[in-house]
């Protein structure tokens, strides 16, 4: 204060200044000094205001600390989940892996199963009786099951981690569901049902032949599974721009609250026994994954115990759409 | 045992698991080829020198030396890359045909091997190569 009144000069903020004070037991405190200057008749005066503020000191530290532990908590849990990005990046590496040398180790033996069985019922071997003929051919059938489910699995594990490529190129509709029934009519002939095609002579396209083989191969499949007398029927027309297709049954049909379950079944394969009915889970689930990749749609409509109703679209050209990304 | 005259000609057999080996020995044998087999890439290369075969069917994976490997190795070497290398591929790998061809296979058969088709397609390859023979033989 004297050197105020001299100079002029503040050497305290007189707003509030932090000093360390003694106790007079003698321990050191912090205190905050605050000056006022005031006239009184003409006089000068100066108050001074001495704070003790080791609470708020205390308080303040404990905000500083509890930040610094915030600060090392978030920078501890982005180092840990940039860590387990690592894994499973290295995982999902892994994952393929053992899918391409399991799918091969799968594959050898499946092989040599249906090799033999078929050149046994060929009679390269030397002639087998009838019964002898049927057991091979049970034998036969279910090594193309497996192989078959082997495949869809495979398919299915490279839509998911986004390696599966869709061919665009011409071809006709028409001749995919020709090779469909083709390739079913000794089931549906064994059955006694009656598979009807209704669609124009030609249906050109622009996309993946194959997938959409698979689709409507495994939705028909379907049908002439879960179909005991009556007819399976494929529809298929061109509308707006769009393939408009369906498989129909006179089958057994589906509860309606089986139906969610089917639709859930499709969006995930969770490993749960929630299977609607045997087989249905892996296929139906392909026939969406690849639809998607096609930007194309599947819906189903089913009357339990009077038949079912799968119907898709796709577009008729895909080079003329902005094809969707694998999830 | 039936007594088959080879006069189709002598295939090399490459794969590695001696069911299938045995599988598609049978049917070249019943199909009226004869057959030499090699158990991976490198005992195919030496059964090739040694027996100059009409058609090799290699398979892809395999330990010690892979198909791949095997057949860049074939088409490498004067005397031997004539032989056509037919692949044997598995349905669900549609990439392994790709690097096949790239390696120099004259195309592939697609594994497992359907017994009614496949030793017509073995005699395709062989008809392909003998109408359509290599421009660096002379």
């Amino acid at each position: 204060v004297q050197r105020y009144l001299q100079s002029g000069v503040r050497t305290l903020d007189w707003n509030g200044t932090e000093v360390m004070a003694r106790h007079r037991d003698g321990h050191h405190f912090p205190v905050e000094i605050v000056f006022s200057e005031l006239s009184l008749d003409g006089e000068r005066h100066f108050v001074g205001f001495l704070r003790d503020i080791t609470k708020r000191k205390d308080a303040e530290r404990s905000v500083r600390d509890s930040n610094e532990r915030l600060e090392q908590r978030v920078a501890e849990r982005t180092r840990e989940l940039r860590e387990a990005n690592e894994r499973l990046v290295e995982l999902d590496r892994m994952k393929s892996q053992f899918l391409a040398t399991m799918s091969h180790e799968l594959r050898t033996p499946l092989n040599s199963i249906l090799g033999f069985t078929s050149l046994l019922r060929e009679g390269l071997a030397g002639p087998l009786n009838e019964e002898q003929n049927r057991q091979l051919g049970f034998v036969h059938g279910s090594g193309e099951h497996l192989l078959a489910l082997i495949n869809d699995l495979l398919d299915l594990s490279r839509i998911e981690s986004g390696r599966m490529d869709v061919a665009v190129a011409p071809f006709d509709f028409a001749t995919v569901a020709a090779e469909v029934g083709v390739s079913l009519k000794p089931l549906i002939q064994k059955k006694g049902l009656r598979l009807e095609i209704k669609m124009p002579h030609t249906l050109p396209m622009v996309g993946d032949r194959r997938k959409c083989y698979q689709v409507l191969l495994n939705l028909t499949g379907n049908a002439v599974k879960f179909t005991e007398r009556g007819h399976v029927r494929i529809d298929a027309s061109a509308l707006d721009g769009r393939l408009s297709a369906s498989v129909s049954d006179t089958g057994i049909g589906i509860r309606p609250e089986q139906l969610r379950l089917l639709f859930e079944a499709f969006r995930q394969l969770d490993g749960t026994p929630r299977r609607v009915y045997e087989g249905a889970g892996l296929g139906l689930h392909l026939c969406r994954k690849l639809l998607d990749l096609m930007a194309g749609e599947i819906r189903v409509e089913s009357e339990f115990r009077a038949g079912s109703r799968f119907s898709f679209s796709v577009p008729l050209d895909l080079n003329k759409v902005a094809r969707a990304q694998p999830a | 045992l039936t007594e088959v005259v080879a006069m189709n000609g002598c295939v090399l057999l490459v794969e590695d698991n001696e069911t299938n080996r045995y599988l598609a020995r049978f049917l070249l044998e019943h199909g009226g080829f004869s057959v030499v087999t090699a158990n991976n890439g490198l005992e195919a290369i030496e059964s090739a020198r040694a027996h100059k075969p009409d058609l090799i069917l290699m398979d892809i994976q395999m330990p010690v030396m892979d198909g791949y490997e095997a057949t860049t190795l074939l088409k490498a070497d004067d005397t031997l890359k004539a032989i056509p290398v037919v692949a044997l591929t598995a349905y669900a790998m549609p990439h392994e045909r790709a690097l096949a061809i790239g390696v120099g296979c004259a195309g592939h058969i697609e594994k497992p091997i359907d017994t009614r088709t496949f030793i017509v397609q073995v005699k395709a390859f062989l008809a392909r190569s003998a109408h359509a023979p290599d421009a660096d033989e002379t």
